[in-house]
């Protein structure tokens, strides 16, 4: 890869340069979005593999006998499947819904443990049936229902498998609603005035910018600093999917999400240099995942560890802060301010 | 102080030697803007343009509300703000700041009771998840007194009605902070508009039936019959065009109201407003660049081209509109520019000191 110290260099060097040679090209804001819209078709449909994996593979648990080895693992591949998806919260998963009936998190009112409890009453017959699921809260209707059902004393079976075929059904329909004639896709591609929504290329563009940075700001506040709490009050319980120790693996399949939209997505339409600047900064951030050596909810509550988690929080931030200066103003949708951002 | 305690104390004299009005202008309307460094402020403009005052906001703001006697204006935070200033706008000083209880944030409205006492806010429990209007004690460094329910989920703007009761748009969305602005229950939401008494106990709710209830009431003003008229923001199917503006009484049907320009707002009406004279009514829409304008009676009159528009208040014998580089002034169905010096990009609302 680029080695870390060129993009100053070259930054430095065109700072040198007259100012008319500095200015960017504006980007192809089509043909970043046809990029892009690869790269979220190929997550898209790997969630809705995984989940259709997951559904068959509660059917083997409950019914066939397959080792809770191999389920959790099915299980491990789906959340992770979802954890890119969590930054495009606006389109189908805001019109479905999906962000909680998928992952609902946080749950300070513990409504995924109260829900089960309800839902547990129901006779075994509708704990396999996804429509009867689909009738009850959304805490109970996704991956942290798995996990609780898996990783407590309550029943697994059957409501593992009304659960997972509901999940299936989700991502089905996340991704048809996204990529079938006539989706959103469609009605980004076709931005203007006439389009209902989208005046013009570049919104999508901001969209999916808007999308990185907000999926940066749920990783170091929300799911590094909700469990990190203060150094007198770690909070571990309050990681996402610490019963399953899945919190660190969910913050790097994102990560990697980020930075394949980044690449791939966005990539052929940003200065190289600054590409492989940030692409390093991410990676540099996964390292640092990597080496948190222990469960999130471990690391946090001791103070030899909690360092570690409290160093990761502060890589994620400055990563934001990349892509504000180096990605951002090149795409030409900074942050900035709008009213028309609404409210 | 108990809620049930709330209005005990109304009637109490003002404050003395607090700044009235009057004192710093006539003509005075307040917005949150911004400049192109990212700082934030809240502004004081008269309806010719003049910058009356600017005064720095510890991040975006949102709307404003105004004391209806005291100089004092309340700035709100943009969701999911937890912070409000309370600011002496004839010398800039900050009277109070006030800071959610734990578990609740601003939605970025507020307004008076009629006597000034009391400060209502709109107020998201997200962890439950479930709408409030908190109460303020403006006697008393604006202290707060408790909230009360709002009549349902995303209470946003709340309106000071002619009777001393209240109304409030409860847009139906669910959201956390956790998830930024993020919409969490499109499929589930219902939208309705709630009508509080003067001690902010629920009167009425009156919820849009069918898909309507995915049509968000967002930010409302009153006409002199004491109707409420209401800007929408369809969170529904995009592919579809659906009326973005509705009339609420007490005790009737809400009423929605049609406009062959409609789709220019790409679902998403911002501000509204009842012009001076109250023969117009007035729907910005910043994301479509459009301001609808309907007559008094809900008929459909041309729509104008105006860049961001997006706060629009009423005005001596029309509107004012905050727009790209100033305000427009409309009357007689026309607008006049008025540009504003100082690089100001304005936030959503425009709103006019009482």
């Amino acid at each position: 890869m680029f080695p870390r110290l060129a993009a100053p260099l070259i930054a430095g060097l065109l700072l040198a340069l007259p100012a008319s040679a500095q200015k960017l090209v504006a980007p192809d804001h089509a043909a970043l979005r046809e990029d892009s819209l690869v790269v979220l078709e190929s997550q898209f449909d790997a969630f809705r593999v995984a989940a259709s994996e997951l559904a068959a593979a509660s059917q083997a648990y409950c019914d066939d006998g397959l080792a809770q080895d191999a389920y959790l693992e099915s299980f491990r591949r789906t959340w992770l499947a979802w954890a890119p998806l969590d930054a495009y919260q606006f389109g189908p998963i805001e019109q479905q819904g999906a962000a909680l009936t998928v992952a609902f998190w946080p749950d300070k009112k513990d409504f995924v443990g109260r829900g089960l409890k309800l839902l547990l009453q129901q006779p075994p017959e509708t704990l396999r049936d996804a429509a009867a699921i689909a009738e009850h809260s959304a805490a109970v209707q996704g991956l942290p229902a798995i996990e609780r059902l898996l990783l407590s004393d309550l029943e697994t079976c059957p409501a593992v498998i009304g659960i997972s075929a509901h999940l299936e059904r989700t991502a089905n329909s996340l991704h048809d609603a996204w990529f079938l004639p006539g989706g959103y896709s469609d009605l980004v591609r076709s931005a203007g005035p006439e389009n209902p929504v989208f005046l013009s290329d570049a919104e999508f563009t901001k969209i999916l910018y808007t999308a990185i940075d907000f999926e940066l700001t749920r990783i170091s506040e929300t799911r590094l600093g909700r469990p990190l709490g203060s150094f007198d009050k770690p909070r571990p319980r309050q990681a996402e999917a610490w019963r399953s120790g899945l919190s660190l693996d969910i913050i790097d399949a994102q990560l990697a999400g980020i930075d394949l939209l980044l690449n791939e997505g966005f990539g052929n339409h940003l200065f190289s240099p600054n590409k492989s600047w940030v692409r390093g900064v991410i990676e540099d951030t996964r390292e640092r995942v990597d080496r948190m050596g222990l469960p999130l909810d471990v690391a946090v509550s001791e103070p030899a560890t909690r360092v570690r988690a409290e160093a990761l929080q502060t890589k994620v931030r400055h990563l934001q802060l990349q892509f504000a200066q180096d990605v951002g103003p090149e795409l030409g949708v900074e942050t900035g301010f709008s009213a028309a951002d609404g409210d | 102080m108990r809620r049930r305690h709330f209005l005990l104390g109304a009637g109490a004299g003002l404050a003395s030697a607090s700044v009235a009005w009057s004192d710093i202008g006539r003509d005075l309307y307040l917005s949150a803007g911004n400049r192109r460094d990212n700082s934030t402020w809240l502004v004081g403009l008269t309806g010719r343009g003049a910058q009356c005052f600017a005064l720095a906001l510890p991040s975006r703001g949102h709307a404003a509300a105004s004391h209806p006697e005291r100089a004092e204006a309340v700035a709100f935070a943009r969701r999911p703000g937890n912070f409000a200033l309370v600011l002496e706008c004839g010398n800039g000083r900050e009277v109070a700041r006030l800071t959610t209880p734990a578990g609740l944030h601003f939605y970025g409205h507020g307004a008076f009771t009629a006597d000034g006492r009391y400060l209502l806010t709109t107020e998201n429990a997200f962890d439950l998840p479930d709408g409030r209007i908190g109460i303020w004690d403006a006697e008393h460094g604006y202290r707060r007194v408790g909230d009360v329910p709002s009549g349902g989920i995303g209470p946003h703007e709340i309106l000071a009605m002619g009777d001393g009761g209240f109304a409030v748009a409860n847009g139906g969305i669910q959201t956390h902070p956790d998830f930024q602005r993020a919409k969490l229950n499109i499929p589930t939401m219902q939208t309705n508009l709630s009508f509080l008494s003067e001690t902010g106990s629920l009167r009425e709710t009156q919820p849009f039936s069918g898909e309507m209830r995915q049509n968000s009431i967002r930010h409302i003003d009153r006409d002199a019959a004491g109707n409420v008229l209401a800007a929408l923001q369809w969170q529904g199917a995009p592919t579809r065009t659906v009326p973005l503006v509705a009339r609420f009484a007490p005790g009737a049907a809400p009423v929605l109201l049609d406009h062959p320009e409609t789709a220019r707002l790409k679902h998403y009406a911002g501000s509204i407003a009842i012009s001076g004279d109250g023969s117009e009514i007035a729907v910005t829409g910043p994301k479509g660049n459009h301001v609808l304008f309907l007559g008094a009676d809900g008929s459909p009159r041309p729509a104008s081209q105006l860049s961001v528009a997006s706060g629009v208040a009423k005005a001596e014998g029309g509107l004012l509109i905050t727009v790209a580089g100033g305000l427009a002034l409309r009357r007689d169905g026309r607008e006049e520019t008025i540009p504003v010096a100082g690089d100001w990009a304005w936030d959503n609302h425009l709103v006019r000191v009482a």
